[in-house]
């Protein structure tokens, strides 16, 4: 901790308001600088002193008694009439203001005199009007949704010579100001997973360390933070606004109980704990947790309804079709929710549905799938993997035979340079550097939504993003930019939508960054912004292609949390690499 | 402790009766009550519930404006007036559980215009330094040391949700928790609030600290 550090937060120590890393810090900082020591007895000082003034000022107990006898009988004890106030009130009132009220009155008597002699001579007249009806407004499907004020550009430099002060009345806030402009410091999530050194270390476990990478951190997701940042990374006004109404419509839909019925919004079958962990991320990368932001009620509920569905082995979710998806998103929002909240119910929470992951889901030296220890696949490995960042960035224990298991899984479903896989899906490829995913093994089902997620794997677990297998699945998803009705569809050589792929796609491209992020990026946020559905209930949400795997299972809820998390990319992650 | 939210009984309450309230109907001592439970039953014409508060706050009040008057039979007689006037207004307090520190802004008030009394009575060559908004009383520097009176008057300066919490902590010793429990708020806005004042004082009274 520096000396700047430790003076900031002196108060906070006073006060208790630290949790007990901060504490353990400060204390040893207190211990090692001498400065810092005489800074804080003087602080200790002052306060005490400060408050022997105010027990000085403080009368004598009987004072207490004599005061209720008083009042009782200035003001309680005798039972005033209303007579007794207006006589009162007569006698306080100067002589000025009896004269004003008796000409007023007078005054008042002549107005009624002869208003009433005038009506009688004059017919009534009636008038009637259709009142028109007033109009709704028509949404006009062309205009650019955009959620900021225009603002008033003014010349900075200009004098004026007489300048207007305008003086707002400001609400006390009961917490600090933070630089991100949000009421708590712990939305920011956990400051010390924050980081821009490239990860070192040649093992699995090594390139996590401690406190994760930049991959890891909850970035800058709310405030000044997240405003730079979408001016850094290529977002925009519009890419926020959408990113709002798609909140909006979340929130709009959320049940009373805290999660989303997604067979109300297509699905044949419930969905519903995956789907409720996407939206409940889909506030979270917006910077709303359970105790800041605009939505913190949703998250609360959010998180709420997952614990609740949570069994005591740790399994989170209902009993729903593939459950390895609901249970690893699911514990992945949890984790989350902890690692910015900081409840340590939910940590608590978190930490179970890690370890139900590890010791009964996880196959042994291998990845995951719908249920306890069956073959691994991919697409429910990469749930599994983001799941294990997430919780190691908030500070729960994550077993290191986990991320072991996860990479020899992510190595296997990888070609190898010149590699010609037996199956694939879409194409062109070019096969020079390898790098390409498959669904189960490296040979079959191999395409750019199942390379999109091992390169996620391989970022999330500390693999360079230009390291040579990552440009090759990078230049995969070059030739395969979103596109609305033209991107491949999941495991099919048909083509539509494809929410799953342009996420892992976003969270892969942005961390390796360079051309491949700016073609990546217009593609998407363009898409996204222009389709979204605007109007009506079903404003800020997307559609979906009815047989796309995926929104096909989680219907509206799926493909709008999905779209929202796209458009959070650049503030949700910060970038692993400093661009 | 279990409260039952019943409508007042109309017909049997006082002038300060304000219907639509929901009031807590007490089974347990009124001592243990928070102020908006208190400020319920006095508008509901239980007038035991301001004498409550008035024991909850007397004190305080008369500390108040003993820091800046310096003259304690006067500070009683300005707490008394404080007091009496909370009462005849109740009614007009929107948000009951802001109560202690709507009587403290009731007491400032009453403080300054029998500063301003003062100033008028006495002539210009006996006068005390000019006193205007929060600023303490002059005489503060003759009933004590400079430097307590200086902390006071800084303490009396603070916004008033920090001001009261301060008051309530050194002048009551109550602890945060119970600190939010008598105001309505979390225990962790009450420490927010305390740090918050910490910042402040040390702030304004920074030469001071750099001697101590």
């Amino acid at each position: 901790m520096m000396c700047r550090e430790f003076q900031g937060l002196i108060e906070a120590y006073l006060t208790g308001m630290m949790h007990k890393g901060g504490v353990a810090d400060f204390e040893g900082h207190l211990r090692s600088c001498s400065a810092c020591a005489e800074r804080f007895r003087k602080a200790e000082a002052l306060l005490s002193e400060t408050g022997s003034a105010l027990e000085w000022a403080m009368p004598e107990a009987d004072v207490t008694d004599r005061l209720v006898e008083r009042v009782a009988a200035a003001a309680i004890a005798p039972q005033k009439t209303w007579g007794d106030v207006m006589r009162e009130q007569w006698e306080r009132a100067p002589w000025w203001m009896i004269s004003a009220a008796v000409h007023a009155t007078i005054l008042m008597l002549m107005t009624v005199i002869t208003v009433a002699t005038a009506s009688k001579k004059t017919d009534d007249i009636v008038i009637t009007t259709d009142l028109a009806k007033k109009k709704e407004p028509e949404y006009d499907e062309k205009k650019i949704r955009d959620i900021f004020r225009n603002t008033k550009e003014v010349e900075a430099e200009e004098l004026v010579e007489n300048p207007v002060f305008v003086h707002e009345e400001v609400e006390v806030t009961d917490h600090f100001e933070t630089e991100n402009d949000m009421d708590t410091h712990t939305a920011r999530g956990q400051e010390d997973a924050i980081s821009d050194i490239p990860l070192g270390g040649t093992g699995v476990v090594g390139n996590i360390g401690v406190g994760g990478g930049g991959a890891g951190c909850f970035g800058y997701r709310t405030g000044g933070g997240r405003r730079r940042c979408v001016a850094k990374f290529g977002g925009s006004r519009a890419s926020e606004s959408a990113v709002d109404a798609a909140l909006r419509w979340l929130a709009r839909h959320q049940e009373p109980d805290g999660h989303w019925d997604t067979q109300k919004y297509g699905p044949k079958n419930p969905n519903d704990t995956g789907c409720t962990g996407l939206a409940c991320l889909a506030f979270l990368g917006a910077g709303h947790t359970e105790r800041a932001g605009k939505f913190k009620n949703n998250v609360k509920a959010a998180v709420a309804w997952l614990m609740q569905n949570q069994n005591n082995e740790g399994a989170v979710g209902r009993k729903e079709q593939h459950f390895g998806y609901h249970h690893a998103i699911g514990a992945l929002a949890l984790a989350e929710a902890y690692g910015m909240g900081r409840n340590p119910k939910v940590g608590e929470a978190a930490q179970r549905a890690l370890d139900w992951s590890i010791d009964k889901h996880q196959v042994e030296y291998s990845g995951w799938r719908y249920s306890a220890k069956q073959a691994a696949d991919l697409s429910v490995t990469g749930w599994f993997v983001m799941q294990l960042k997430s919780a190691k960035v908030a500070g729960l224990k994550v077993q290191g035979k986990a991320f072991s298991g996860a990479m020899a899984f992510v190595d296997k479903c990888t070609t190898k340079p010149d590699q010609r896989p037996a199956n694939v899906y879409g194409g062109p490829y070019d096969y020079t550097y390898g790098g390409l995913c498959g669904y189960m093994n490296a040979s079959e089902k191999v395409g750019p939504t199942t390379t999109s997620i091992g390169l996620v794997c391989r970022l999330f677990m500390g693999v360079k993003p230009r390291e040579q297998i990552m440009l090759g699945g990078a230049e995969c998803l070059l030739k395969n930019l979103p596109s609305w009705s033209a991107t491949p569809s999941y495991f099919r050589n048909a083509k539509g939508g494809n929410f799953y792929y342009w996420y892992y796609g976003t969270l892969s491209m942005f961390q390796i960054g360079g051309h491949y992020w700016k073609a990546w990026n217009v593609a998407m946020r363009d898409m996204l912004i222009q389709n979204q559905r605007r109007g009506g209930d079903e404003d800020g949400s997307w559609d979906f292609a009815g047989d796309e795997l995926g929104a096909r299972e989680g219907g509206r809820v799926y493909t709008t949390a999905l779209g929202a998390l796209c458009l959070e990319i650049y503030y949700r992650y910060l970038p692993m690499y400093g661009k | 402790m279990e409260l039952v939210l019943e409508r007042p009984d109309q017909a049997a309450r006082g002038p300060q009766a304000h219907a639509g309230r929901a009031v807590p109907t007490p089974s347990i001592p009124l001592e243990e009550l928070s102020d908006a439970e208190l400020v319920a039953l006095c508008l509901a014409g239980e007038r035991e519930g301001f004498t409550v508060l008035t024991r909850r706050y007397g004190a305080t009040v008369v500390a108040f404006a003993f820091s800046r008057l310096g003259d304690r039979d006067r500070a009683e007689e300005v707490a008394q007036e404080s007091l009496v006037r909370a009462f005849e207004r109740l009614w007009s307090l929107k948000a009951p559980r802001v109560f202690a520190s709507w009587l403290l802004g009731i007491a400032n008030h009453v403080v300054l215009q029998e500063l301003e009394r003062r100033s008028r009575s006495v002539p210009l060559d006996e006068a005390p330094e000019a006193t205007s908004g929060d600023a303490g009383g002059p005489a503060a520097a003759s009933f004590a040391g400079e430097s307590r009176a200086r902390m006071l008057r800084e303490v009396n300066a603070l916004p008033p949700h920090y001001r009261l919490t301060m008051l309530l902590k050194y002048q009551e010793h109550l602890s945060c928790e119970e600190i939010a429990l008598r105001v309505g708020v979390s225990e962790g806005t009450v420490r927010s609030r305390l740090a918050r004042a910490y910042r402040l004082l040390r702030e304004v009274l920074a030469d001071y600290e750099e001697d101590l």
